[in-house]
């Protein structure tokens, strides 16, 4: 009978069943994903070509698993929080302490299986598609990954029920050991926190001092190689909390004595915040972390995505460089955004390679003098030197064999014409942007190469280049976008869910302030600037994590490459997202909360 | 009585709940009072007589189905939105059984918050806060939370909160029903006191026949009418209080 009651009394708020569900599902998916690439050590060793690749990969495994301990201990609560009026009123209605436990442990560990069955499949069809599309939207190809990986599922499956089953005892110890009238009245307790100065002081400081200590160990992470990770989590997350702990009472109390706060519903707001941001403190250090971890992932993934190309950029003159260039060829280059073109056409004899100066004269040859930046210069055949001729660029032009090119020589146009050899012509094209391009340039490429084949160390222009950098460092650039992608789900439903937990509390709030005659959009604006408040403080101490951070992947990035260049667009659109996620909540908790106007009531009657 | 001294003058009202085409319960089946300026009127029923009902038309948590409500000069029957808000705010105090403050906020800010809302300055505000504070002794609790006081403490906190602003009218939904009979003497004497020393016209809603008996007049409403009507006169408050009971006994029949 019990358990039909119980059933019944999920029934009645399958909605936030739902969000629970969708949310535990999502992150055993994502969870599923992840694993699937971490243990498949063929993937991982066919894209590792970069020492600390191994390095990255079991950072985000060790950091996956803490944030989905945190974020099930989140669910968690949220379900005790919707539970344990009705298990306390079955208590007052006089039903067994012991048959409670066993149906709260039923419930949590029922819930726990079906989402974590559901997210693995999920997970494989995910791991189909959606990892195949970011692959193809990033133009990359990582040998050995496979949508089905047996081991990836037992993981997934060990380390989900497990964790339900401590969730489980943990809620029946919880329920079974709070008094009725307190499991009743939950909702209406307030704890007002104490403020001891002191006490705050000590912990600003040892708080702004650990956080210093794990930025500075991610800014070492050559020296201290995988133990600045572990050091760097348990410092940040510390430090994190502290400050957050030390300093957001000690401003808010200040903001309440000010004159500000005596305005409309700005005094409502501060008491708000007050007695949330305790509550609030460890959720937010979450969020913060979460923010960073998933900003900081996109920076980097994005980072590659954008600097791969400009790498490959500074390292010759031209992109590609066709010879004998035929009809589908010269179809596929103008479809190409072309900065620079010229074709030239050479003599080969023997050893030696003629080309004629006139066409020099014609068409300057572009040489790529910068160091680190690309600097382009164009020269004829008189300003050439020896050096420009035998620079690898120039000489690349002329393939003879393996580790063998043809030597170049300058002739005059009558000299030239005079020459015998078998002629070739040949175009030499610079993209404005090879990641734009690099469809195109993909074909372009595979059709010079079916022509002209030549042996594998050898890359001729930047496209080849660039396709050489990609294998090494694509897999950092997927697992960037795919982390940061995770984290940013997981984040979004644990603010969801801390926030929506709080939502009944607050409807009666609101309730008593529209009795007292407060205008509904001063209620608008107060209940926006509130969770607008709980999202910016985290996104704030998020982007001051990552701007330290990012120098953990200095020596991922090697010069001219930057983990830190041209941020400034990815964090733009990530705090689009974040915004646009803040709206949704704000959406949300509006319906929720805000009392119906008499005269909407009216209207519906009509 | 004339309506131009009147502070509430309800004319014909209907509540009729539910739709056209479902099930249909009137609520309230034409009421016509009014509540002279300074006077304490007690409004009395029976559950289910329609007493909320008539206080939510008044207070305008409610629209009415049919008739005019008209409060200081103000029909509120034809007010929209921010006119609603802005007019339980500044025309109407309130108190509730179950006192409806925020815990969020300490006792002060509590009672500061209709002054807030009109944007009053701060320094008239504290001055306002610590007057009716003082006329309440309530001064030492104003640093305290809701979850520190006693109920009779609460209920005299959202008393200085409904006065603080110096509503037209001041109204009581059971305001003693959440409190022992010692603090609910206290709150009614202090409502007597608001009454005659602050000139605040007071309408109170109740069951409860002593609360009644602080009442100045009571009308007696019975299945959304009201039924009759009894004025306290010159007679001392047991005297009432008896006249009251012999009332509720013969109008119950």
């Amino acid at each position: 009978m019990l358990g039909k009651l119980a059933l019944a009394g999920i029934k009645n708020r399958r909605r936030d069943y739902l969000v629970l569900l969708a949310g535990l599902t999502m992150s055993a998916a994502i969870f599923y994903m992840f694993a699937n690439l971490a243990t498949n050590k063929a993937f991982v060793k066919a894209n590792g070509v970069v020492g600390q690749s191994m390095l990255i990969f079991g950072f985000g495994a060790v950091l996956l698993i803490l944030i989905t301990i945190v974020y099930i201990m989140y669910a968690n609560s949220f379900l005790l929080s919707m539970r344990q009026h009705d298990y306390g009123l079955f208590m007052m209605l006089g039903a067994k302490k012991r048959r409670i436990g066993q149906l709260v442990f039923l419930e949590t560990l029922i819930l726990g299986a079906v989402a974590t069955a559901i997210g693995i499949v999920l997970g494989l069809l995910m791991s189909r598609f959606l990892v195949g599309f970011l692959l193809n939207a990033l133009g990359l190809h990582l040998a050995h990954l496979e949508s089905f990986y047996l081991p990836a599922i037992i993981a997934t499956a060990v380390l989900y029920v497990g964790l339900f089953i401590l969730a489980s005892l943990f809620n029946l110890v919880k329920l079974t050991r709070t008094t009725v009238l307190k499991l009743l009245h939950t909702d209406e307790q307030a704890n007002q926190p104490q403020v001891k100065p002191v006490r705050q002081m000590i912990a600003g400081i040892v708080g702004i001092l650990l956080l210093a200590a794990g930025y500075w160990a991610l800014a070492n992470i050559k020296m201290l190689q995988m133990a600045a990770i572990p050091f760097a989590i348990v410092t940040i997350t510390l430090g994190t909390y502290l400050l957050f702990r030390a300093t957001l009472l000690t401003i808010i109390r200040w903001l309440r004595q000010t004159k500000w706060a005596k305005k409309h519903l700005n005094g409502f707001l501060m008491g708000q915040l007050n007695f949330r941001v305790y509550n609030y403190t460890r959720m937010l250090t979450i969020v913060s972390l979460l923010f960073a971890m998933a900003l900081g992932a996109i920076t980097v993934g994005s980072g590659y995505h954008r600097q791969l190309p400009m790498m490959a950029d500074s390292l010759g003159s031209y992109t590609v460089a066709i010879h004998d260039k035929t009809a589908k060829e010269q179809q596929l280059i103008s479809k190409l955004d072309v900065a620079h073109q010229a074709t030239y056409t050479q003599k080969r004899q023997g050893k030696t390679v003629f080309y004629n100066a006139a066409e020099f004269k014609q068409q300057p040859y572009e040489f790529n003098e910068g160091e680190m930046t690309p600097k382009y210069e164009k020269k004829t055949a008189a300003q050439m030197k020896s050096t420009d001729l035998n620079s690898l660029d120039f000489l690349n032009l002329a393939v003879l064999g393996q580790n063998n090119l043809y030597a170049p020589k300058m002739l005059s146009a009558t000299k030239f014409a005079r020459q015998s050899g078998k002629t070739v012509s040949v175009t030499t094209i610079r993209v404005k942007n090879i990641g734009n391009d690099r469809v195109t340039l993909k074909k372009l490429n595979q059709l010079e190469m079916a022509r002209f084949p030549h042996a594998g160390e050898l890359t001729i222009g930047n496209y080849q280049s660039y396709e050489l950098m990609l294998a090494f460092f694509g897999g950092l650039e997927f697992m960037g976008y795919f982390l940061g992608i995770a984290f940013l789900a997981m984040l979004a439903s644990c603010l969801m869910f801390k926030i929506l937990s709080g939502a009944p509390g607050d409807k009666r709030r609101y309730r008593m302030l529209y009795k007292v005659g407060v205008r509904h959009n001063l209620m608008r604006n107060g209940i926006a600037k509130e969770i607008g408040i709980l999202f910016m403080i985290p996104g704030i101490m998020g982007v001051i994590d990552v701007l330290f951070g990012l120098q953990m992947f200095k020596p991922l990035m090697p010069k001219p490459m930057s983990p830190y260049l041209g941020i400034g667009s990815t964090f733009a659109i990530f705090i689009g997202l974040y915004a646009i996620y803040y709206l949704i909540t704000l959406a949300l908790y509006w319906q929720i909360v805000l009392p119906q106007a008499p005269a909407q009531a009216q209207a519906e009657h009509k | 009585m004339t309506s131009s001294n009147a502070v509430v003058d309800v004319h014909g009202l209907e509540k009729t709940y539910g739709k056209v085409n479902e099930r249909q319960y009137q609520a309230l089946k034409g009421l016509n009072f009014q509540v002279a300026s300074v006077e304490f009127v007690g409004i009395m029923g029976a559950s289910g007589s329609g007493k909320t009902t008539l206080l939510n038309m008044l207070s305008t948590l409610d629209v009415p189905t049919k008739g005019d409500v008209i409060v200081n000069g103000h029909d509120v029957t034809k007010m929209r939105g921010n006119q609603l808000a802005d007019f339980r705010a500044q025309e109407v105090g309130f108190i509730f059984q179950d006192f409806n403050l925020l815990e969020s906020l300490t006792a002060e800010e509590n009672i500061g918050l209709p002054l807030a809302l009109k944007g009053t300055s701060s320094k008239i505000m504290d001055q306002a806060i610590h007057e009716v504070a003082e006329t309440l002794s309530i001064a030492d609790l104003l640093q305290k939370y809701p979850s520190e006081l006693s109920g009779g403490q609460k209920q005299r906190v959202a008393a200085a909160r409904a006065i603080v602003h110096h509503p037209s009218i001041l109204m009581g939904d059971e305001p003693t029903g959440a409190l022992d009979s010692t603090s609910a003497r206290e709150l009614l004497d202090l409502l007597t006191t608001i009454n005659q020393e602050q000139h605040m016209s007071v309408l109170l809603v109740t069951h409860d026949p002593f609360s009644a008996s602080f009442c100045q007049r009571i009308l007696f409403i019975k299945d959304g009418l009201i039924g009759s009507e009894i004025r306290r006169g010159d007679q001392d408050r047991s005297a009432f209080y008896q006249q009251i009971l012999n009332e509720l006994g013969t109008f119950n029949e």
